[in-house]
């Protein structure tokens, strides 16, 4: 009896060896390419090409990171353009989706709709997010050229307003579908309207919903590149990812500076 | 429905869950709108007016305290709304926090309070301006028991003390009882009968309010009125009944099905015979303490009785049972009104 | 009692005078504030998916000039396109990458989800540095990649021959490139699958689990007799996301092999970019594009019939 207990005890804490043992190995092959990346970046050119590849640079250098910003005031290098590109289009983008979004998730969280019985509209919504953006990139691109848009920053805050409306309208909507009616019927009674009850009662209460949300929909615009390869061909209006993706398309890949702009974007 | 509540009045409004009682409150509040009908407050019809224009203040059933405000902020939000100047803020806040004995939670937030506290905070917001009507959904539902009753004696205190016109849904009874001015009985989205509360307790408008109120609940038993022998008919046993009674049933009844609602207490149980007394078996007795429940069996049915603590009383054991005639209920078989 | 304030509700019979008096214009009235609030909404939804799918239908039926001009209208685009052998040959490329990636990051999905499904601070922490991938740019993706794979200096085949073994030309043969894109999607997505995976894992009913055990089913039995039938709504969910996304696939392509070698790695999504930038054929670019998208609605249609049927029958 007391064997066969300790066996058990035995065999248990094996598995759990076992079990530690593949997650920490699954971590390493997860973080090692984002390691080898940032590793790289502060390797000297001669290092990069050494027929010994080491895991820690010999020598450290911050040379590509300087360089860039050195760029920007000597022969005008763009990398910081693009970051400022992204950082424009990403907010704004969010902002408006958060603003718009946020009305609709609420309308849809707290009044019954006669367009949207039995959550009809909420999904329509949703499918709208399904569509592959792939398919409507060429019409988007035919029309942002007849309104003159091509190659603007309103191009790219126009296309990801769309695509994140839909996502931020069900995050908030779940956000707001938590907080209690009664908070707001409350406030009502008290003396606000029904939209200074929503500003001041609800959204405060929402808050983390919100940060949550504009997380996501930074995320996403961030790291998007079709769309902003299509619709923006000039270096000085490029977002990050078709920034980034010139210095690839070069002969000869400067991959010190390649990875320093990546870790910086990441 | 039509409802009017006197000024300063405190009336209640209970009724079984999904009555509609709540939709009510609601609709006055201006939280709902009606599907047809007019609201008044005062000579003044608000039925479009939106909540913040009727001058009204409520307490929730959850409460519904601001989580990310303090309890000076709570209870001062309405009058933040209505731009009133901070120090007079201030003073009102302490005024109504003395009232409450709240004053050392003022600067607290909402989850670091007990229930109790919460429902006092809750009742600060609704009292510090003054509303013209006050209205209660269901607030003391989330208390202990024990706090509940403390509560109702405070809330009847501060009504007296304030004079507000006061509106109080419910779904208690006692609550009911004990707080009320006048009750207002509802079910089925029907008012039911409005009344003084010992005016509804002891004459209940029709079989379904004598039933609901009252605990142990009124014995009801369905009968026939015999109009040739003057007699009533409960399958079990026969009732003999004096002369005025028979008129009085001759001229109420809609027909000769009627139900004879006789209140615990007013059941006489003897364990010696009784000649006008009607046998009875023991089913259960269920002692109280101060008194003592016994249900038995006549026939198919079954009659509670409130006894003395003490009444030796065994399982199937033999018993007559006697009623008061003039506190018998008496209710018309179809209709469900109170005939006597 | 003069005096008296009345507070109370009547029937309509009673005030019949009353009823419907002021009726506040269309822009004030409350009834109609939701509307407002959820309008624009459906007009930016509207404007920005519905009426370029219309006109992306539209455009696939235009002939365009050398220059990206429009010539007229025709039904040649989809003859075209359905005709080519280049759009076959990519659309069979990403069917066979998109099944071989989906099944590949369910699996590992799943498995990763059990890893971690205890609940303890370390597997707490785990769990983030598990989803790190889908969080990292996919174009920034390629790139390490691109870093690691490369056949003269890359750290992969630095480390192939310090163990001993044959370097591998990762993007130089039609084969491997296909499978080091198809790495490169696993290393990125698996997480996905994995968080929705877990997510569903969590709030999965415990009593089944314990009446099983209670019934002496091994932990095998219980993966595939519980947990798998449970989680079968959510692995559905996961599957049709990681699909309809697959089929679209670009960045990686874009970096790593620019289609190539030859046409071995040129998915849908890499051609028609092709064809709509460097040839501005873009009535045929809208047509090859609006077929992927038929055949992306039929097959996560098929899957979620098959799926649920399944489950329907198997579950009563």
């Amino acid at each position: 009896m007391e064997n066969a207990k300790t066996g058990m005890k035995a065999k248990r804490l094996r598995g759990e060896i076992i079990r530690y043992i593949t997650l920490f190995g699954i971590c390493l092959i997860v973080l090692f390419p984002i390691y080898w990346m940032i590793i790289t970046s502060f390797k000297p050119a001669g290092e990069l090409f050494a027929s010994d590849q080491t895991f820690f640079p010999q020598n450290f250098t911050l040379q590509y990171y300087i360089d860039p910003i050195d760029g920007v005031v000597s022969s005008g290098s763009p990398f910081i353009g693009f970051f400022l590109n992204s950082m424009i289009v990403a907010s704004v983008s969010m902002i408006i989706c958060l603003v718009i979004g946020s009305l609709a998730a609420y309308s849809l969280a707290r009044f019954e709709l006669r367009i949207n019985k039995n959550d009809r509209l909420s999904f329509a919504i949703l499918t709208a997010r399904m569509l592959p953006p792939i398919v409507v990139i060429v019409p988007m691109y035919l029309i942002m050229q007849s309104l003159g848009l091509l190659n603007t920053h309103w191009a790219m805050i126009i296309v990801y307003t769309g695509f994140n409306l839909p996502f931020v309208v069900w995050m908030m909507k779940a956000f707001f579908q938590e907080i209690p009616p009664d908070l707001e019927e409350s406030a009502m009674v008290d003396g606000d309207s029904r939209m200074k009850a929503f500003y001041k009662i609800v959204l405060p209460l929402a808050a983390p919903g919100l940060v949550a949300t504009s997380i996501f929909t930074l995320i996403l615009t961030w790291n998007e590149f079709l769309f902003a390869m299509f619709l923006l061909n000039s270096a000085d209006m490029m977002t990050l990812p078709p920034g980034i993706a010139t210095y690839i398309t070069q002969y000869e890949t400067n991959w010190g500076e390649l990875t320093a702009a990546a870790t910086l974007a990441v | 429905m039509n409802l009017t509540i006197k000024d300063g009045e405190f009336l209640v409004l209970l009724g079984p869950s999904g009555c509609g009682k709540s939709t009510a409150l609601r609709m006055l509040a201006g939280l709902e709108d009606p599907s047809s009908g007019e609201i008044y407050i005062g000579h003044q019809p608000v039925t479009d007016m939106d909540p913040k224009e009727r001058d009204i203040s409520m307490v929730f059933q959850s409460y519904a305290l601001y989580p990310h405000m303090s309890v000076y902020e709570n209870i001062t939000y309405p009058l933040k709304i209505r731009k009133t100047p901070k120090a007079e803020r201030k003073k009102k806040a302490d005024e109504i926090a003395d009232i409450l004995e709240i004053g050392d939670l003022l600067n607290r937030k909402p989850r670091a309070l007990s229930g109790g506290q919460r429902q006092r905070v809750a009742l600060g917001r609704s009292l510090i301006r003054q509303p013209n009507v006050f209205l209660m959904d269901e607030p003391l539902s989330n208390l202990d028991a024990k706090l509940r009753v403390h509560m109702r004696g405070e809330i009847k205190r501060l009504h007296s003390e304030l004079g507000i016109t006061s509106l109080y849904v419910t779904h208690d009874q006692t609550e009911a009882m004990t707080m009320a001015d006048r009750i207002a009985i509802m079910e089925g989205g029907h008012l039911q009968q409005l009344a003084q509360p010992n005016e509804i307790y002891h004459k209940p408008a029709n079989k379904y309010i004598g039933g609901f109120i009252g605990s142990p609940a009124m014995n009801m038993v369905s009968g026939y009125w015999k109009t040739k022998e003057g007699k009533i008919d409960l399958d079990a046993f026969v009732w003999d009944i004096d002369r005025e009674w028979q008129e009085i049933l001759e001229k109420q009844l809609s027909g000769e099905n009627m139900y004879l609602g006789i209140r615990p207490e007013d059941v006489e149980v003897s364990a010696s015979p009784i000649s006008e007394g009607i046998e009875a078996e023991v089913y259960v007795v269920e002692p109280l303490g101060k008194e003592m429940i016994a249900i038995m069996k006549v026939g198919d049915h079954t009659i509670t009785a409130i006894v003395e603590p003490d009444m030796p009383l065994d399982m199937n054991q033999k018993v007559w049972l006697t009623f008061n005639s003039n506190k018998v209920h008496v209710f018309d078989g179809s209709t469900e009104k109170k005939v006597v | 009692m003069s005096t008296q304030r009345e507070v109370g509700k009547t029937d309509p019979n009673q005030h019949p005078r009353m009823t419907k008096k002021t009726k506040k214009s269309i822009f004030k009235h409350k009834h109609m504030l939701p509307y407002w609030l959820i309008l624009p909404t459906l007009l930016l939804i509207g404007l920005l998916t519905i009426v370029p799918l219309g006109y992306s239908i539209y455009v696939s039926f235009q002939d365009f000039d050398t220059f990206g001009n429009p010539a007229g209208f025709t039904g040649s685009n989809y003859a075209d396109v359905l005709t080519s052998g280049t759009y076959w040959n990519s659309m069979g490329i990403t069917f066979a990458y998109t099944f071989g990636v989906v099944a590949i990051e369910m699996f590992l999905g799943l498995v990763l989800a059990l890893l971690v499904s205890k609940d303890s601070k370390v597997m707490g922490y785990l769990r983030w540095v598990l989803i790190i991938p889908m969080m990292v740019s996919p174009l920034v993706v390629g790139i390490i990649f691109r870093l690691m794979l490369n056949a003269d200096m890359g750290i992969a085949n630095y480390m192939l021959s310090a163990i001993g073994l044959p370097e591998i030309n990762f993007l130089g043969t039609s084969l491997n490139a296909f499978l080091s894109i198809m790495l490169v999607d696993i290393w990125q997505w698996t997480p996905m699958c994995f968080l929705i995976i877990l997510a569903g894992l969590q709030s999965l009913p415990q009593d089944p689990y314990e009446a099983a055990r209670l019934d002496g089913a091994s932990k095998l039995q219980v993966l595939r007799d519980i947990t798998l039938p449970l989680l079968k709504p959510i692995i559905v969910v996961a599957l049709v996301i990681r699909t309809m996304d697959a089929l679209r696939m670009f960045d990686q392509v874009f970096v790593l092999t620019q289609g190539g070698p030859g046409r071995a790695t040129e998915v849908i999504s890499f051609l028609m970019y092709r064809v709509a930038m460097r040839f501005s054929d873009f009535g045929y670019a809208a047509a090859g594009l609006f077929i992927l998208l038929v055949f992306t609605i039929l097959l996560s249609y098929i899957m979620v019939r098959t799926l649920n049927r399944n489950q329907k029958e198997g579950g009563v």
